[in-house]
């Protein structure tokens, strides 16, 4: 009797979570205050040269076609808002880093109607602090992350994005000041 | 005596019959001479017109937005496909609203994003509600010089460097991007691309030889011409036969 109550408050648990999931939407000053609290939004401009779009291709296993990506930075800390697809339509993820390492990632937008679980922080919160591993091209987060049982593609679409702004971070002035 | 009753019941018959088949024959008799060198002709190379097509097959007419920029024609094919000329570029969220240059870039507003290329058509980047632009866009254009755009009836001054957009009042001096007609060849270069290239002479001539061409009702009649030709043949043997 227990177990089934146990697995009906799961099931109810997960359903409200995926009902839920859908309605919220972050704006990006909400973000940005998150990242940067107290500060004026003032984006920044990171060119990609070849190489780097190469590296952006490989790692997210498709075209990458914008030449720059926006984001915000200040002192050693950077934020990017970047959307990926997991199955059908993109999801907005925000990342915010700081000295080469996650700090925060927010889902600022799901679309799909299933997988939301990737906006929740149980979720979230394994990206904290985890870096960058460039092993022979193959590009890795210093950590595995759990994944959530019907929400693969979420999941893989929030690693991606996660170390692409972590590959873009390290080319940007943020970055470099973070080594001195 | 029989055969001159005979002859005198199916005369009159034989002619009526052979005058409506008359335009069947002749047209089943062009098309079956074309149809029979085909290949020599190149009729399965050479494709019909496309209005031709659009009236005979039933195409509808495909939606085109187009903005001219000082000679240069950037159009969406069905909300989607956008190409600069008969150049492919990529595909833009929602309708294509307007067309503004800035430096040496070139930026494209449709209703859900707001698209920068380079002179060369490169994408510089997507711009749209993961940055917090004011969405669906109306148009693009310029106010007082400066680029603007127009959301939900409200104009904004917009700095494409500094990606930040202000409300501006400078309604009435605004530029708005208006929509052109292409020309006509073009158009039916991106009607190609987006229906494939069509129909062959060597098929439309197979319809209308079989009467396919309009629709059910057209194979009916030919079924019921070639009666009226078997008709035809025998009453005129019999004709033949009565007169000797």
């Amino acid at each position: 009797m227990l177990m089934f109550k146990n697995k009906l408050f799961t099931f109810l648990l997960t359903l409200s979570l995926s009902i839920f999931s859908q309605a919220e939407v972050i704006s990006v000053e909400k973000f940005h205050n998150q990242a940067f609290p107290e500060s004026e939004l003032r984006w920044q401009t990171l060119w990609l040269n070849q190489d780097l779009r190469i590296k952006a291709e490989k790692l997210l296993g498709h075209s990458f076609k914008e030449l720059r990506v926006r984001y915000f930075g200040q002192n050693k800390r950077t934020a990017w808002i970047l959307d990926e697809i997991g199955k059908e339509l993109p999801i907005t993820i925000g990342v915010v880093i700081e000295n080469n390492q996650i700090i925060d990632v927010v889902i600022l937008e799901f679309r799909e109607s299933r997988g939301g679980e990737v906006a929740y922080p149980f979720f979230t919160k394994q990206f904290n602090n985890l870096n960058l591993f460039i092993n022979e091209e193959d590009y890795k987060l210093s950590h595995d992350i759990d994944g959530i049982s019907g929400a693969t593609l979420s999941v893989r679409a929030v690693k991606r994005v996660a170390m692409l702004a972590l590959l873009f971070h390290q080319q940007t002035n943020f970055s470099q000041s973070s080594s001195q | 005596m029989l055969k001159r009753k005979l002859r005198l019941i199916l005369w009159p018959w034989h002619r009526r019959i052979g005058l409506m088949a008359a335009f069947f024959i002749l047209m089943l008799s062009i098309t079956g001479i074309l149809l029979n060198h085909s290949y020599s002709l190149g009729l399965s190379k050479n494709h019909l017109p496309l209005s031709i097509a659009q009236l005979f097959y039933g195409i509808e007419k495909t939606d085109i937005i187009s903005f001219n920029f000082k000679g240069d024609w950037i159009s969406q094919v069905e909300g989607g496909q956008l190409y600069f000329g008969t150049k492919e570029f990529i595909e833009c969220k929602g309708y294509l609203v307007g067309v503004a240059k800035y430096d040496q870039s070139w930026l494209v507003a449709c209703n859900h994003e707001l698209l920068v290329f380079t002179a060369d058509g490169e994408l510089i980047e997507r711009i749209g509600k993961q940055h917090g632009l004011p969405l669906p866009l109306d148009n693009i254009g310029y106010c007082t010089q400066q680029l603007c755009l127009q959301s939900e009836g409200i104009s904004y001054q917009l700095d494409i460097d500094q990606l930040t957009w202000r409300h501006t009042n400078s309604q009435a001096s605004a530029k708005w991007s208006l929509p052109g007609n292409l020309p006509n060849n073009l158009r039916d270069t991106l009607v190609s691309f987006y229906i494939g290239p069509g129909i062959n002479w060597e098929r439309f001539l197979l319809d209308l030889h079989s009467g396919r061409l309009c629709g059910d009702w057209g194979v009916y009649l030919m079924d019921f011409m070639a009666i009226l030709f078997i008709i035809l043949g025998l009453s005129g043997v019999l004709i033949w036969f009565t007169k000797k």
